[in-house]
């Protein structure tokens, strides 16, 4: 088994090479540097114009304070309506009986006598 | 210049708040601070000035933007600096075509190229060396070696342990001794035996 010497003039090159590097780095140019200051001035003068529009920010509050309800109302209106339609209890023309056929109950006994051949049972004639 | 892993805020994040209220010197005081390392850092790992200048001012931009929502979460902004800087590099060098390796530029060995001259080859030779590096040991050898980081540093840069960073930066190192070691003569130095 042999040992393996280190290469200390290879570690020398190396240690050499990267001296030089750091004595001679790229450099930030002006251009560059300008460049990057302006985004900071146009990141900044943005969070400005942000945060200096209450007037923006308020009109969008005072037109959800209005049109949220306003939506709202409208939409249970719409969802009532909805199930009358779907769940009425009796027919529209029920609503002209008479003040004993007022009720749910006595319009399903209206229908059960038709039903049955006996929709005038005392021959009242209405 | 190497930042510090410290409980206390750093002056970079010190800046990064002033910034985000809008303090103008802030912008300058951490441009000033920031962007000459990132620009020598992404000038080694993509060996190209342009890009590195894009990756430079791309990565102040998102400090920038970032700055209003900053939270010490134990990263420096500077860590998180090189840390995006370092994945825009990765993305620029992973849509570079593949093509062979760059050898290294023949270097005037004649007895007139005088110290200036041999210095400049060396930097030459080393971005060259290090473009031949497995990507995460150039990132690794770069932080140590030419940004002077601390292992744990550079961890947190790398999202590593500091066993890995030791191993990349080990591994690193010696290819680019056997990178370079065909160009001892060349470079000024001449084999002992």
């Amino acid at each position: 088994m042999t040992t393996e010497r280190p290469d200390h003039s290879a570690d020398d090159l190396l240690e050499s090479c990267f001296a030089d590097a750091r004595a001679h780095p790229p450099q930030l140019g002006p251009d560059l540097r300008a460049r990057i200051l302006a985004d900071a001035a146009a990141i900044q003068a943005q969070a400005r114009s942000g945060a200096a529009s209450p007037q923006r920010r308020s009109l969008r509050q005072i037109l959800a304070e209005w049109l949220t309800p306003a939506l709202a109302g409208g939409a249970v209106a719409a969802a009532a309506g909805f199930w009358v339609g779907v769940w009425l209890p009796m027919p529209v023309v029920a609503l002209d009986l008479p003040l004993w056929l007022d009720t749910p109950l006595a319009y399903l006994d209206l229908i059960s006598l038709q039903i049955m051949g006996l929709d005038d049972p005392l021959w009242m004639e209405f | 210049m190497v930042p510090r892993d410290t409980g206390e805020p750093s002056i970079e994040a010190t800046l990064l708040a002033q910034f985000a209220q809008g303090a103008p010197d802030a912008a300058q005081a951490l441009t000033d601070l920031l962007a000459p390392r990132i620009l020598r850092y992404a000038a080694r790992m993509l060996g190209d000035p342009a890009e590195a200048e894009d990756v430079t001012q791309d990565t102040m931009l998102r400090l920038w933007r970032i700055a209003p929502d900053w939270r010490d979460q134990g990263v420096s902004p500077s860590a998180w600096a090189f840390r995006v800087a370092g994945n825009l590099c990765t993305d620029r060098l992973r849509k570079r075509r593949p093509g062979p390796p760059e050898l290294p530029d023949l270097v005037d060995d004649s007895p007139a190229a005088d110290a200036r001259m041999m210095q400049a080859a060396r930097v030459r030779a080393l971005e060259q060396a290090l473009a031949g590096l497995p990507e995460r040991q150039r990132q690794a050898v770069i932080l140590r070696h030419l940004e002077g980081m601390s292992n744990p540093q550079i961890a947190a840069i790398m999202m590593l342990g500091v066993e890995a960073v030791e191993s990349l930066t080990a591994r690193g190192k010696r290819n680019l001794s056997a990178i370079l070691a065909g160009q001892r003569d060349a470079l000024g130095y001449q084999d002992d035996d």
